[in-house]
């Protein structure tokens, strides 16, 4: 034990919030536990209600997914369009194979990874050829192309979705069914991932594949002639990414008990690409914050417009607006480290 | 660093300003009726139109006194037709206890996502569409006033069948109220002896249907049924009637809207459509309705602003219902079980729930004359 | 022969394809950003026809013309307010990107709220329709649309206007030369920014001349941007970028693509058939179909 916590961060590093790695993680496992439990300590009405529970489970599952994008948006430096559809593969597996087959919710996890990491291994090949405005044109298509599938298979529910997935249970008991509001498991475990997934990052950032990432994005010709095997290294960036969405895919559908082809959408997409460009590529605390930000404040402006009576919803229009400003006066983003692209 | 730790503190701020802004608890002299609907986005239009039925109902209900000396408030969400965001809204709705029911969402997808919070909730959830089958009794707390595909569809090959065409061809749209309704259509054809030739999908969102029509059009049928909602339908009946498809066109409560004919002009003359309501009813109750409509939002009232017209005043009678036997109090609770027991004579037909809370209605056969859906009579 | 038919139909669809698809490749290729407003621009061409055929009454003609002008402007102010600010900070192509995003989702969102997401259509009296036959194949009668045909030659005089100026002229020169290479043009005296202007300018007055052209015989709503933009790019991107010839020429291959898959293959995937083309296209040969083969620069 001793030992395993020796090889975890610590000092100066960032592979979470703050200065202190390790600090940083068991400060927020215990906020986030006395977030969860509170209410089951008080005799009397709930603190903290659910719909801030939902939330808080939205910005952590939003968390995997730009922490994953960040692996080929940040390092590589290659953008993506279509990371909502591995996301959508993971949720669909996890749904077809716990509703169709009975199969135990643990076990299709790395069913939904494997499966979104194989249909990653086209378009990374398709990374190889192109580059740019085609690549993000591709990943575009390729999305979509998928979603036209989700919608045409009545196997999977069409266009209505696949309602009615059966949660995940732990030790026999139902996982909506433990906690106060039933979403405190979920939290955790997505809380769990977030953090290995930090983790992960920043070891990876300081590791040989880091620095072969770095040197493909900061000049790719040059890597080359270094030595660095791109092809490589780009199929890897991307494989593991799309793995780690199939994973939050899962994730999701568990949490739901529903899946739909609006998980796999461009608006998606689109959603998880701007979580790591506002809160900075290549910076692990910014991508996490970009997903917290981009998730509370719809969330935020909902209320807003209930208090001034708008007759449309401010939100959208504000988001346009936060994207310009920022790439103008910040195009690194908050905690971004490079604007190399 | 300092830079680093003034965007934390400006980050925290708007954390907690995100959390005290749903704590704001609305007086007990009003009652809160939520609403998550797509009111933007591909699908903002019919989100749209059962906001405004709410709006108008409200407001009538709240001139006239409320609900047990209680006013009435319309909260909405806007989900854009995305399940994740409608799961969202429910929860929010859930957890304000001052939110008495709700209403939405439209597309099937995003009310099967809100299905579970609401029951968890329980929190009672009407809707005036999303029609998928596996909605039905998915539930207690979920209240359907949609129409049936089940019921719509049977009726659309009856009024064929009776008008002596035999072979037909179906357009629908690849959606879970285009294929439902295609399937009743089929069935009741084939089973009133006539023969469906083929039943051809599109996209909602799609414009050109030249390629289908090219293939209908091969297949001479005696008569199309069009499953669709306004715009697509609207553009189909436009486009059949250019390719110089001349034949009789029946379409779902979906094509009853201004702006099918909007759409699609002159060529909307005598195609025949089920509805659930018209607005050239002599019926005073539906004439003060679409005048007040028009009134305001310069449109006449679409089925789904009928239907959600109607919807009101069934929440506000339950309600009305719930505290008169509670003595004055109501929670989600009574009022569901009050809108079990509901009988209410609407615009749209006297609303009563079957034991799936489903409304089992009748329908009525409309025709297009002069640019105006009327009583179709033969 | 309902093949030929098809493959008919599938051009007058095709045609406005192209359209957008040019307007999305002079810009890529003179300012090397992906303007994603591009369907943004097509939306508001299209409601700005929308109330000058409604309000004004005008003729189509007429209305077009305004359109287009509008178009212009609205495409030039994007890129005083959006991309400009950046090529002064020497514009990293991410935040091009990103900033063409934010654009696109402010522009899209204040029109629903400014316009409701009603769909409207154009009046029916805007143009005559008649049904035209071409020819007979065993009896049976090859069909097109005078309104599409009318939009189609529409579409064929605005590109051989295009093509012209971009011959004759010398600004048109210019912007050719400066798909290739911005910035040796630069040295060579050119006014890079004026060049810009007259780009965005172009682009604009084609995206709004296409949103008039699908209003007059479809119906419009604030939505419409965001599919037609991206056919309209993978279209370009299809056709080889900053190709004038390939975007038609892409153009009128996705539109036969999709009315043949609609008509033979299945409706369900008729949009998916265009994404799984260019995909195709892009690994096969990555410039597009006659794209410029240009060489990494190293």
């Amino acid at each position: 034990m001793k030992k395993l916590l020796a090889r975890l961060p610590h000092g100066k590093g960032e592979w979470f919030f703050g200065s202190s790695g390790r600090a940083t993680f068991f400060g927020s496992a215990a906020a986030l536990l006395l977030v969860c439990f509170v209410d089951a300590l008080s005799p009397s009405a709930t603190i903290i209600p659910p719909y801030y529970k939902h939330i808080l489970f939205s910005c952590l599952l939003y968390s995997i997914l730009s922490l994953s994008l960040n692996l080929v948006t940040g390092f590589v430096g290659q953008l993506s369009l279509g990371h909502a559809a591995f996301f959508g593969i993971g949720a669909y597996v996890t749904g077809a194979l716990t509703k169709f087959y009975g199969i135990n919710f643990w076990l299709t996890i790395p069913a939904a990874a494997v499966l979104a990491a194989l249909v990653a291994v086209p378009l990374a090949a398709a990374a190889q050829r192109v580059k740019g405005a085609f690549l993000v044109v591709i990943t575009y298509g390729f999305g979509e192309v998928l979603r036209y599938v989700a919608i045409n298979t009545d196997f999977l529910g069409g266009s209505a979705g696949m309602p009615g997935i059966k949660p995940p249970t732990i030790f026999g008991f139902a996982f909506n069914r433990v906690g106060p509001s039933g979403k405190e498991l979920y939290i955790l475990l997505a809380f769990a991932l977030v953090s290995l997934l930090s983790f992960f990052t920043w070891r990876i950032e300081k590791s040989r594949v880091g620095y072969a990432l770095s040197a493909i994005r900061e000049d790719e010709i040059a890597a080359v002639a270094m030595g660095v095997n791109t092809k490589y290294y780009k199929t890897l960036a991307i494989v593991l990414s799309a793995f780690l969405c199939g994973v939050a895919g899962s994730l999701q559908a568990g949490y739901a008990s529903f899946v739909s082809p609006e998980m796999l959408s461009s608006t998606q997409s689109i959603l998880i690409l701007t979580m790591v460009i506002v809160g900075g590529p290549r910076s692990i605390k910014g991508s996490i914050l970009g997903a917290a930000l981009l998730t509370i404040l719809p969330e935020f402006f909902h209320s807003v417009k209930d208090w001034l009576g708008l007759g449309f919803d401010p939100w959208m229009i504000l988001y346009g607006l936060i994207l310009i400003i920022l790439m103008r006066f910040r195009p690194q983003g908050f905690w971004g480290k490079t604007t190399v692209f | 660093m300092k830079k680093t730790k003034i965007i934390s503190l400006i980050m925290a701020c708007t954390l907690a300003a995100a959390l005290l802004a749903g704590c704001g608890k609305g007086g007990s002299d009003k009652l809160k009726i939520g609403l998550v609907a797509p009111l933007t986005g591909d699908n903002g239009v019919m989100g749209e139109s059962q906001r405004r039925g709410y709006e108008m109902a409200m407001e009538e209900i709240n001139a006239s006194g409320g609900v047990g000396g209680k006013t009435l408030e319309l909260v909405t969400y806007d989900d854009q037709g995305d399940p994740q965001k409608a799961a969202s809204g429910a929860q929010k709705f859930a957890d304000d206890k001052s939110v008495l029911a709700i209403g939405g969402s439209c597309n099937s997808s995003s009310t099967l996502a809100m299905i579970p919070i609401i029951d968890g909730g329980k929190l009672p959830d009407l809707v005036v569409s999303s029609s998928s089958a596996a909605l039905t009794g998915s539930s207690e707390y979920f209240f359907r006033m949609s129409v049936q595909d089940a019921a719509v569809g049977p009726l659309m090959a009856d009024a064929l069948t009776k008008m002596g065409k035999k072979s037909i061809v179906v357009l629908y749209p690849n959606n879970d109220y285009g294929k439902g309704l295609n399937e009743s259509i089929v069935a009741q054809m084939l089973a009133n002896g006539g023969d469906v030739l083929d039943s051809l999908t599109y996209l909602a969102t799609d414009q050109d249907f030249t390629a289908q029509l090219t293939t209908v059009k091969n297949l001479d049928p005696d008569a199309i049924a069009l499953a669709g909602t306004p715009t697509d339908s609207g553009l189909l009946i436009k486009q059949i009637r250019q390719l110089g498809i001349d034949v009789p066109l029946i379409g779902g409560t979906g094509l009853y809207n201004a702006k099918t004919i909007e759409i699609c002009g002159d060529a909307a003359e005598d195609i025949i459509v089920i509805g659930v309501y018209v607005a050239s009813n002599p019926d005073p109750k539906v004439q003060e309705l679409v005048g007040k409509y028009v009134a305001k939002y310069k449109q006449e009232p679409d089925g789904f602003a009928a239907l959600a017209y109607d919807q009101m005043y069934v929440i506000a009678q339950a309600a009305e219902k719930a505290m008169a036997a509670n003595g004055g109090n109501i929670t989600r609770e009574t009022l569901a079980a009050a809108l079990k027991t509901t009988a209410y004579d609407g615009v749209t037909g006297s609303v009563t729930f079957n034991e799936v809370n489903d409304w089992v209605r009748p329908y009525l056969t409309l025709t297009v004359k002069n640019g105006a859906f009327v009583m179709f009579e033969g | 022969m309902e093949f030929i038919q098809q493959v008919i139909n599938g051009l007058a669809q095709g045609g406005i394809y192209s359209l957008i698809a040019i307007g999305w490749t002079t810009v890529y290729g003179v300012v090397g950003v992906m303007n994603w407003t591009h369907g943004e621009v097509y939306m508001l061409g299209a409601f700005c026809g929308f109330f000058l055929f409604t309000r004004l009454h005008l003729p189509f003609l007429a209305g077009l013309l305004i359109s287009m002008v509008a178009g212009s402007l609205i495409a030039m102010a994007i890129d005083q307010f959006g991309y400009k600010p950046l090529r002064k900070i020497g514009m990293p192509r991410m935040a091009g990107f990103i900033t063409a995003l934010g654009l696109s989702t402010l522009l899209r969102y204040s029109s629903t709220a400014l316009f409701t997401p009603d769909p409207q259509a154009y009046p029916a009296n805007l143009l005559s329709y008649k049904l035209l036959t071409l020819f007979h194949i065993n009896g049976k009668a090859i069909t097109v649309s005078s309104l599409h045909l009318m939009i189609f030659l529409g579409t064929l005089v605005i590109m051989a206007a295009l093509e012209l100026f971009i011959r004759k002229t010398l600004t048109g020169k210019a912007m050719l030369a400066a798909s290739q290479d911005m910035s040796t043009l630069e040295l060579m005296g050119a006014n890079p920014e004026k060049l810009i202007k007259i780009t965005f300018a172009i682009s604009g007055a084609l995206g709004a001349a296409a949103g008039v052209f699908v209003g007059t015989i479809y119906a419009i709503n604030t939505m419409m941007g965001s599919l037609a933009g991206l056919k309209g790019w993978s279209v370009a991107i299809l056709g080889g970028v900053g190709n004038m010839t390939g975007s038609m020429l892409g153009g009128l291959l996705l539109g036969i693509a999709e009315s043949l898959t609609a008509g033979f293959v299945s409706t369900g995937y008729k949009d998916a058939i265009g994404f799984i083309i260019m995909i195709l296209v892009l690994l096969v040969k990555p410039t597009g179909l006659k794209g410029y083969s240009a060489e990494e620069k190293v």
